[in-house]
Protein backbone atom coordinates (compact mmCIF):
# COMPACT_ATOMS: atom_id res chain seq x y z
CA UNK A 1 0.00 0.00 0.00
CA UNK A 2 2.86 2.35 0.93
CA UNK A 3 4.62 1.58 -2.37
CA UNK A 4 1.46 2.27 -4.34
CA UNK A 5 1.01 5.61 -2.59
CA UNK A 6 4.63 6.62 -3.22
CA UNK A 7 4.31 5.47 -6.86
CA UNK A 8 1.25 7.69 -7.34
CA UNK A 9 3.16 10.62 -5.86
CA UNK A 10 6.16 10.06 -8.12
CA UNK A 11 4.00 9.64 -11.23
CA UNK A 12 2.27 12.93 -10.42
CA UNK A 13 5.62 14.63 -9.93
CA UNK A 14 6.99 13.20 -13.19
CA UNK A 15 3.91 14.38 -15.11
CA UNK A 16 4.19 17.84 -13.58
CA UNK A 17 7.91 18.20 -14.37
CA UNK A 18 7.41 16.77 -17.85
CA UNK A 19 4.66 19.33 -18.51
CA UNK A 20 6.94 22.15 -17.35
CA UNK A 21 9.80 20.83 -19.48
CA UNK A 22 7.54 20.77 -22.57
CA UNK A 23 6.44 24.37 -21.98
CA UNK A 24 10.04 25.57 -21.51
CA UNK A 25 11.10 23.69 -24.66
CA UNK A 26 8.35 25.45 -26.65
CA UNK A 27 9.39 28.82 -25.25
CA UNK A 28 13.03 28.16 -26.16
CA UNK A 29 11.95 27.37 -29.73
CA UNK A 30 9.97 30.64 -29.92
CA UNK A 31 13.01 32.60 -28.71
CA UNK A 32 15.23 30.80 -31.20
CA UNK A 33 12.90 31.91 -34.04
CA UNK A 34 13.05 35.53 -32.76
CA UNK A 35 16.85 35.41 -32.62
CA UNK A 36 17.14 34.12 -36.16
CA UNK A 37 14.73 36.87 -37.26
CA UNK A 38 17.06 39.43 -35.67
CA UNK A 39 20.02 37.80 -37.40
CA UNK A 40 18.33 38.39 -40.75
CA UNK A 41 17.93 42.11 -39.94
CA UNK A 42 21.52 42.24 -38.69
CA UNK A 43 22.83 40.74 -41.90
CA UNK A 44 20.67 43.06 -44.06
CA UNK A 45 21.84 46.15 -42.14
CA UNK A 46 25.45 45.03 -42.51
CA UNK A 47 25.14 44.52 -46.26
CA UNK A 48 23.02 47.52 -47.24
CA UNK A 49 25.80 50.09 -46.87
CA UNK A 50 26.63 51.77 -50.17
CA UNK A 51 23.87 49.98 -52.05
CA UNK A 52 21.98 53.22 -52.78
CA UNK A 53 20.34 53.13 -56.19
CA UNK A 54 20.56 49.35 -56.40
CA UNK A 55 17.66 47.48 -57.93
CA UNK A 56 15.74 45.47 -55.38
CA UNK A 57 12.66 43.25 -55.32
CA UNK A 58 9.98 44.14 -52.78
CA UNK A 59 7.87 41.19 -51.65
CA UNK A 60 4.13 41.89 -51.97
CA UNK A 61 2.96 38.45 -50.86
CA UNK A 62 2.32 35.02 -52.41
CA UNK A 63 5.84 34.88 -53.84
CA UNK A 64 5.27 38.04 -55.91
CA UNK A 65 7.65 41.01 -56.06
CA UNK A 66 7.73 44.60 -57.29
CA UNK A 67 10.91 45.97 -58.79
CA UNK A 68 12.17 48.96 -56.80
CA UNK A 69 15.26 51.06 -56.34
CA UNK A 70 16.93 51.62 -52.98
CA UNK A 71 16.52 55.29 -52.16
CA UNK A 72 17.93 55.54 -48.66
CA UNK A 73 20.51 53.20 -47.19
CA UNK A 74 21.47 55.48 -44.30
CA UNK A 75 18.28 54.96 -42.32
CA UNK A 76 15.88 52.17 -41.57
CA UNK A 77 12.36 52.07 -40.13
CA UNK A 78 12.35 49.59 -37.31
CA UNK A 79 9.73 48.29 -34.95
CA UNK A 80 10.17 49.11 -31.26
CA UNK A 81 7.19 46.97 -30.22
CA UNK A 82 3.63 47.89 -29.20
CA UNK A 83 2.79 48.63 -32.84
CA UNK A 84 5.24 51.52 -33.14
CA UNK A 85 8.14 51.92 -35.59
CA UNK A 86 10.87 54.56 -35.66
CA UNK A 87 13.20 55.77 -38.37
CA UNK A 88 16.73 55.13 -37.18
CA UNK A 89 20.24 55.59 -38.45
CA UNK A 90 21.71 52.24 -39.53
CA UNK A 91 24.33 52.44 -36.75
CA UNK A 92 21.68 53.02 -34.03
CA UNK A 93 19.47 50.31 -35.50
CA UNK A 94 22.34 47.85 -35.36
CA UNK A 95 22.91 48.70 -31.69
CA UNK A 96 19.24 48.15 -30.89
CA UNK A 97 19.24 44.81 -32.72
CA UNK A 98 22.38 43.74 -30.85
CA UNK A 99 20.77 44.70 -27.50
CA UNK A 100 17.58 42.77 -28.28
CA UNK A 101 19.57 39.76 -29.45
CA UNK A 102 21.73 39.73 -26.30
CA UNK A 103 18.63 39.98 -24.11
CA UNK A 104 16.96 37.09 -25.94
CA UNK A 105 20.09 34.97 -25.78
CA UNK A 106 20.37 35.63 -22.06
CA UNK A 107 16.74 34.58 -21.51
CA UNK A 108 17.27 31.49 -23.68
CA UNK A 109 20.33 30.48 -21.64
CA UNK A 110 18.41 30.85 -18.38
CA UNK A 111 15.60 28.72 -19.80
CA UNK A 112 18.04 26.08 -21.03
CA UNK A 113 19.48 25.93 -17.49
CA UNK A 114 16.02 25.45 -16.02
CA UNK A 115 15.30 22.75 -18.58
CA UNK A 116 18.55 21.02 -17.65
CA UNK A 117 17.60 21.08 -13.95
CA UNK A 118 14.17 19.60 -14.69
CA UNK A 119 15.73 16.91 -16.89
CA UNK A 120 18.08 15.96 -14.03
CA UNK A 121 15.13 15.66 -11.63
CA UNK A 122 13.28 13.49 -14.17
CA UNK A 123 16.33 11.26 -14.58
CA UNK A 124 16.42 10.81 -10.79
CA UNK A 125 12.68 10.12 -10.47
CA UNK A 126 12.27 7.64 -13.32
CA UNK A 127 14.33 4.73 -11.89
CA UNK A 128 12.54 5.07 -8.54
CA UNK A 129 9.18 4.95 -10.32
CA UNK A 130 10.30 1.83 -12.27
CA UNK A 131 11.39 0.11 -9.06
CA UNK A 132 8.14 0.94 -7.27
CA UNK A 133 6.06 -0.18 -10.25
CA UNK A 134 7.87 -3.52 -10.23
CA UNK A 135 7.34 -3.96 -6.51
CA UNK A 136 3.63 -2.97 -6.72
CA UNK A 137 3.12 -5.44 -9.59
CA UNK A 138 4.85 -8.22 -7.66
CA UNK A 139 2.85 -7.60 -4.47
CA UNK A 140 -0.44 -7.41 -6.38
CA UNK A 141 0.25 -10.08 -8.96
CA UNK B 1 -10.48 0.41 -6.73
CA UNK B 2 -13.54 2.48 -7.71
CA UNK B 3 -13.76 5.93 -6.10
CA UNK B 4 -17.03 6.95 -4.43
CA UNK B 5 -19.31 8.94 -6.76
CA UNK B 6 -19.18 12.15 -4.72
CA UNK B 7 -15.35 12.14 -4.75
CA UNK B 8 -15.32 11.48 -8.50
CA UNK B 9 -17.60 14.46 -8.93
CA UNK B 10 -15.36 16.65 -6.75
CA UNK B 11 -12.27 15.61 -8.73
CA UNK B 12 -13.99 16.41 -12.03
CA UNK B 13 -14.92 19.85 -10.68
CA UNK B 14 -11.37 20.33 -9.39
CA UNK B 15 -9.90 19.53 -12.81
CA UNK B 16 -12.31 21.94 -14.50
CA UNK B 17 -11.29 24.75 -12.16
CA UNK B 18 -7.64 23.80 -12.61
CA UNK B 19 -8.07 24.36 -16.36
CA UNK B 20 -9.68 27.73 -15.69
CA UNK B 21 -6.74 28.62 -13.43
CA UNK B 22 -4.30 27.73 -16.21
CA UNK B 23 -6.23 29.90 -18.67
CA UNK B 24 -6.18 32.83 -16.21
CA UNK B 25 -2.47 32.35 -15.59
CA UNK B 26 -1.82 32.47 -19.36
CA UNK B 27 -3.95 35.59 -19.63
CA UNK B 28 -1.87 37.20 -16.89
CA UNK B 29 1.35 36.30 -18.66
CA UNK B 30 -0.01 37.81 -21.88
CA UNK B 31 -0.91 41.07 -20.16
CA UNK B 32 2.47 41.23 -18.37
CA UNK B 33 4.21 40.73 -21.70
CA UNK B 34 2.20 43.55 -23.29
CA UNK B 35 3.04 45.84 -20.35
CA UNK B 36 6.74 45.11 -20.73
CA UNK B 37 6.57 45.72 -24.49
CA UNK B 38 4.70 49.00 -24.10
CA UNK B 39 7.12 50.22 -21.40
CA UNK B 40 10.06 49.36 -23.64
CA UNK B 41 8.48 51.19 -26.58
CA UNK B 42 7.87 54.27 -24.38
CA UNK B 43 11.47 54.15 -23.21
CA UNK B 44 12.69 53.96 -26.79
CA UNK B 45 10.39 56.85 -27.78
CA UNK B 46 11.93 59.01 -25.03
CA UNK B 47 15.32 58.63 -26.66
CA UNK B 48 14.11 59.90 -30.05
CA UNK B 49 14.20 63.52 -31.18
CA UNK B 50 10.94 65.50 -31.32
CA UNK B 51 11.01 65.70 -35.13
CA UNK B 52 11.90 62.04 -35.72
CA UNK B 53 9.86 60.02 -38.16
CA UNK B 54 7.61 57.79 -36.10
CA UNK B 55 5.08 55.36 -37.52
CA UNK B 56 2.19 53.38 -36.15
CA UNK B 57 1.40 49.99 -37.60
CA UNK B 58 -2.03 49.51 -39.12
CA UNK B 59 -2.08 45.96 -40.46
CA UNK B 60 0.53 45.87 -43.20
CA UNK B 61 0.71 49.64 -43.38
CA UNK B 62 2.82 52.10 -41.44
CA UNK B 63 1.17 55.44 -40.73
CA UNK B 64 3.24 58.47 -39.79
CA UNK B 65 2.31 59.92 -36.40
CA UNK B 66 3.46 62.76 -34.16
CA UNK B 67 5.68 61.84 -31.22
CA UNK B 68 3.47 63.36 -28.51
CA UNK B 69 0.36 61.71 -29.97
CA UNK B 70 1.83 58.22 -29.98
CA UNK B 71 3.39 58.85 -26.59
CA UNK B 72 0.00 59.69 -25.12
CA UNK B 73 -1.56 56.70 -26.86
CA UNK B 74 1.02 54.34 -25.36
CA UNK B 75 0.66 55.90 -21.89
CA UNK B 76 -3.12 55.33 -22.09
CA UNK B 77 -2.57 51.79 -23.30
CA UNK B 78 -0.19 51.14 -20.41
CA UNK B 79 -2.71 52.42 -17.89
CA UNK B 80 -5.43 50.15 -19.30
CA UNK B 81 -3.06 47.18 -19.32
CA UNK B 82 -2.04 47.76 -15.70
CA UNK B 83 -5.69 47.88 -14.67
CA UNK B 84 -6.31 44.66 -16.57
CA UNK B 85 -3.28 43.10 -14.86
CA UNK B 86 -4.73 43.96 -11.43
CA UNK B 87 -8.06 42.35 -12.32
CA UNK B 88 -6.46 39.18 -13.69
CA UNK B 89 -4.20 38.92 -10.62
CA UNK B 90 -7.23 39.16 -8.35
CA UNK B 91 -9.01 36.50 -10.41
CA UNK B 92 -5.92 34.28 -10.16
CA UNK B 93 -5.68 34.68 -6.39
CA UNK B 94 -9.36 33.82 -5.98
CA UNK B 95 -9.19 30.74 -8.18
CA UNK B 96 -5.96 29.47 -6.55
CA UNK B 97 -7.57 29.81 -3.13
CA UNK B 98 -10.60 27.88 -4.36
CA UNK B 99 -8.34 25.16 -5.78
CA UNK B 100 -6.52 24.81 -2.45
CA UNK B 101 -9.81 24.51 -0.59
CA UNK B 102 -11.07 21.91 -3.04
CA UNK B 103 -7.83 19.95 -2.85
CA UNK B 104 -8.07 19.90 0.94
CA UNK B 105 -11.69 18.80 0.86
CA UNK B 106 -10.93 16.01 -1.68
CA UNK B 107 -7.98 14.79 0.38
CA UNK B 108 -10.14 14.69 3.50
CA UNK B 109 -12.91 12.88 1.65
CA UNK B 110 -10.42 10.35 0.27
CA UNK B 111 -8.82 9.74 3.63
CA UNK B 112 -12.30 9.30 5.09
CA UNK B 113 -13.16 6.70 2.46
CA UNK B 114 -9.79 4.94 2.81
CA UNK B 115 -8.41 5.81 -0.65
CA UNK B 116 -5.08 7.53 -1.20
CA UNK B 117 -5.16 11.07 -2.67
CA UNK B 118 -3.31 11.38 -5.97
CA UNK B 119 -4.12 14.77 -7.44
CA UNK B 120 -1.70 16.19 -9.96
CA UNK B 121 -1.23 19.58 -8.34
Amino acid sequence: MEDRKRLEEIVNQINLYQGQADIIQQQIETIRVSISDLEVVESTLNNIKGAEGAETLVPVGAGSFLVAELKNTEEVIMSIGAGVAIKKKIKDAKELVAEDKAELQNTMNKMANNLQKISEILVQLSPEADELLKSVKESEG
Amino acid sequence: MELPKNIQHQIAQFQQIQQQAQAISMQKQGVELQIKETEKALEELKKTEEDSDIYKTAGNLLIKVKKDEINQELEDKLETLKLREKTVKRQEERIMKKLQEMQQSIQEAMQGSGTSPGLGT
